[in-house]
């Protein structure tokens, strides 16, 4: 049995179709990424799977049960940790972790273990509102893995961290799933979505624009090559690349053009020529590893964070 | 239920952490009551009254016919506790007077009655003046066979303006720590607590719940320290029209309650219109400022302009205030003990119903 299943799911915020018609299957024990700008409807989508929130169309079950009519039993077994962290300020980090861990039927063994592995034990007996960022975002996860769920749902998780604080989350969150755990997240950052999950949906105005494992998915940007041409204050004017070989497809953004080829060696090698000739001007170029960046500009013609 | 326990106890923590709630509601009760006691016990609480049966050389405060019987009342006078006196010359007792040895000075002979007082010294003027209304009261009544000088209400005025004030503080204190009760909540809804609750099996009801209970003992502990402060520091008592048993402590216990459960509703209808912290701090002061006025905790009612009457008489505090009054102190009162208890209970049900009416949890 999937961990989630979801079947066109529609979600309507006032005016707005925040989510259109999505489906996806989220296996037990990968690390599923629900990756999309601001606005693409993730947030929309994870409250519902959460119990939080009720959708207006399709199917969703979550370990089995239909939301949101299961909402309650569900509850119990999965783990959530929302965008934003709010801690009631006037308790301590075990006070918290104790209060939170009274809500459950099956209580954990040992919070003090919990608090170990999170690295809080120093920090038991510190107010939540004495926590830096970082350690706030580890009390949070604390209270996500307090009754230690199947399913642990992260609403863009390392927003706001610096990179050695999201660099340890990750690592939680991997060790965490690695004892065959599911784990449910949000993003709109590229390079979380990468280095963490198994598998992606790649979401555009609350629709799914392409999904896969992450390996496979860049894979198939690899097939064309990118190469990014840089301008040299001169803005490169509509239709300079007819002269250029190999050329599929031109994306431009900002000051510069992002030119897909299907001969790498053959398109640097024009772009070199015509400049050697004063038919081109650009002040350099370079060759792109392809990346979820380049999964979602295919997808969408777009730069993920424009 | 272990998880309401927590979160009840967690709920009491961090109101007992949070220094401003702790300030509004405990500590500046226990300031007010030692302001108003310092400034309205002035010292002792007997009145001492010199008497003098031979004639005087001042002129007169007020002027009696005095009957043959009245001396008999003259003689209940001195008979009562809360009254000492003493007998001397017209001279001597007036020196002592202006020296404020005596509070008022006595003068009869047969036929007439003059009293002396020093009208500088408002708590004793006040009694003196009500010892004087409860002789003419006396004087006037034609057909009476012992005299009906009552000097009960003249003890009672002594000590009555501390008297009254005190069940106004309690019944003040427990607005504030009802109407306040909004803040946490708005804060903990802007701060996305609410939801994160919201995502854990718990009950929606069991969180609000906890909270209301934590209020209530809040409400409780106030009504013990407040009032022991009274009685301890100023000798104010507890129970009068009810007796100062454990019936009227039980009495008070069950209308702080109730009154703390009105103003949390209150205060709950705050959060529900309030869509920010400040703006939900704001409400609480538009609410409670005119009440503290308004409502006759520190002055009675009666005293308010007639067009004030009709806002007096929908404030919840006017009536909180007033059925603490019953309970702990003679006198007075704004409305039968039936009526208050009514009116709060209708604000606590029109309260909760904008409450769940208007209510968001995210």
């Amino acid at each position: 049995m999937p961990a989630i299943e979801v079947r066109d799911l529609r979600r309507r915020r006032g005016d707005v179709e925040a989510v259109r018609g999505i489906s996806f299957t989220v296996e037990t024990g990968e690390i599923f990424g629900l990756l999309g700008p601001n606005g693409a409807g993730k947030t929309s989508t994870i409250e519902v799977l959460e119990g939080l929130d009720r959708h207006d169309h399709g199917t969703v079950r979550v370990l089995g049960q239909e939301m949101p009519t299961g909402a309650a039993s569900v509850k119990e077994r999965i783990g959530v940790q929302l965008q934003t962290t709010g801690l009631p300020r006037y308790l301590t980090v075990a006070e918290t972790i104790a209060l939170f861990a009274s809500f459950y039927r099956q209580a954990p063994a040992d919070p003090d273990h919990l608090i170990a592995r999170l690295g809080l034990t120093g920090l038991k007996r510190r107010m939540n509102s004495r926590l830096s960022g970082g350690e706030r975002q580890r009390v949070a996860l604390a209270l996500a893995l307090v009754n230690d769920p199947e399913i642990l749902f992260l609403d863009e998780p390392s927003v706001g961290l610096d990179p050695h604080a999201r660099r340890e989350l990750w690592a939680i969150i991997r060790e965490w799933q690695s004892s065959g755990k599911t784990v449910f997240l949000t993003t709109h950052d590229m390079h979380e979505a990468e280095s963490l999950c198994d598998r992606v949906a790649i979401l555009d105005h609350g629709q799914i624009v392409a999904e896969g494992p992450v390996p496979a998915l860049i894979a198939s940007a690899d097939a064309e090559h990118a190469i990014w041409v840089e301008a040299d204050g001169v803005a490169l004017g509509d239709g300079f690349e007819t002269d250029v070989m190999a050329v599929s497809r031109v994306l431009r953004d900002g000051d510069g053009v992002l030119i897909y080829s299907t001969d790498a060696m053959a398109t640097m090698a024009s772009l070199l020529e015509l400049r050697g000739r004063g038919a081109l001007s650009f002040a350099s170029f370079q060759l792109r590893i392809a990346s979820l960046e380049d999964v979602f500009l295919r997808s969408t013609g777009r730069m993920i964070d424009s | 239920m272990s998880s309401f326990v927590k979160l009840l106890v967690a709920s009491l923590k961090e109101f007992g952490r949070d220094r401003t709630t702790l300030s509004f509601t405990i500590i500046l009760p226990l300031l007010l009551v030692a302001f108003f006691g310092l400034a309205l016990n002035g010292g002792s609480q007997k009145l001492t009254i010199g008497i003098s049966k031979l004639g005087w050389t001042t002129p007169p405060m007020a002027t009696f016919s005095l009957q043959e019987t009245m001396l008999a009342d003259v003689a209940g006078l001195q008979q009562n506790q809360n009254v000492h006196t003493e007998s001397g010359s017209p001279s001597t007792e007036m020196a002592r007077l202006r020296d404020g040895t005596v509070d008022a000075v006595l003068a009869y002979s047969p036929g007439h009655i003059r009293l002396y007082f020093d009208k500088s010294n408002g708590a004793t003027s006040l009694a003196i003046q009500s010892l004087d209304r409860s002789l003419t009261t006396g004087i006037g009544s034609p057909n009476r066979a012992t005299p009906p000088i009552v000097l009960d209400p003249v003890r009672g005025l002594a000590n009555s303006r501390l008297d009254f004030v005190i069940p106004g503080i309690l019944a003040t204190a427990i607005m504030w720590l009802g109407i306040f009760a909004a803040i946490p909540l708005v804060q903990q809804r802007e701060q996305q607590i609410l939801r994160r609750f919201a995502v854990t099996p718990v009950p929606r009801s069991r969180v609000v719940l906890a909270q209301v209970a934590s209020r209530l003992a809040v409400g409780l502990a106030q009504a013990v320290v407040i009032l022991a402060a009274a009685r301890l520091v100023f000798g104010v008592p507890i129970g009068a029209r009810f007796g100062s048993g454990i019936g009227s402590l039980v009495l008070v216990a069950a209308l702080v309650l109730l009154g703390a459960l009105a103003f949390v509703s209150i205060g709950y209808a705050v959060a529900a219109l309030s869509a920010t912290q400040s703006s939900a701090h704001a409400w609480a002061q538009i609410l409670t400022m005119p009440m503290l006025v308004l409502a006759g905790v520190f002055f009675p009612v009666s005293l308010m302009p007639a067009v004030l009457q009709p806002v007096v008489a929908v404030l919840p505090l006017t009536y909180l205030a007033d059925a603490l009054r019953q309970v702990t102190m003679n006198g007075q009162y704004f409305a039968p003990f039936g009526v208050d208890l009514a009116v709060l209970a209708a604000w606590i049900v029109g309260a909760l119903a904008v409450s769940v009416r208007f209510f968001r949890w995210s």
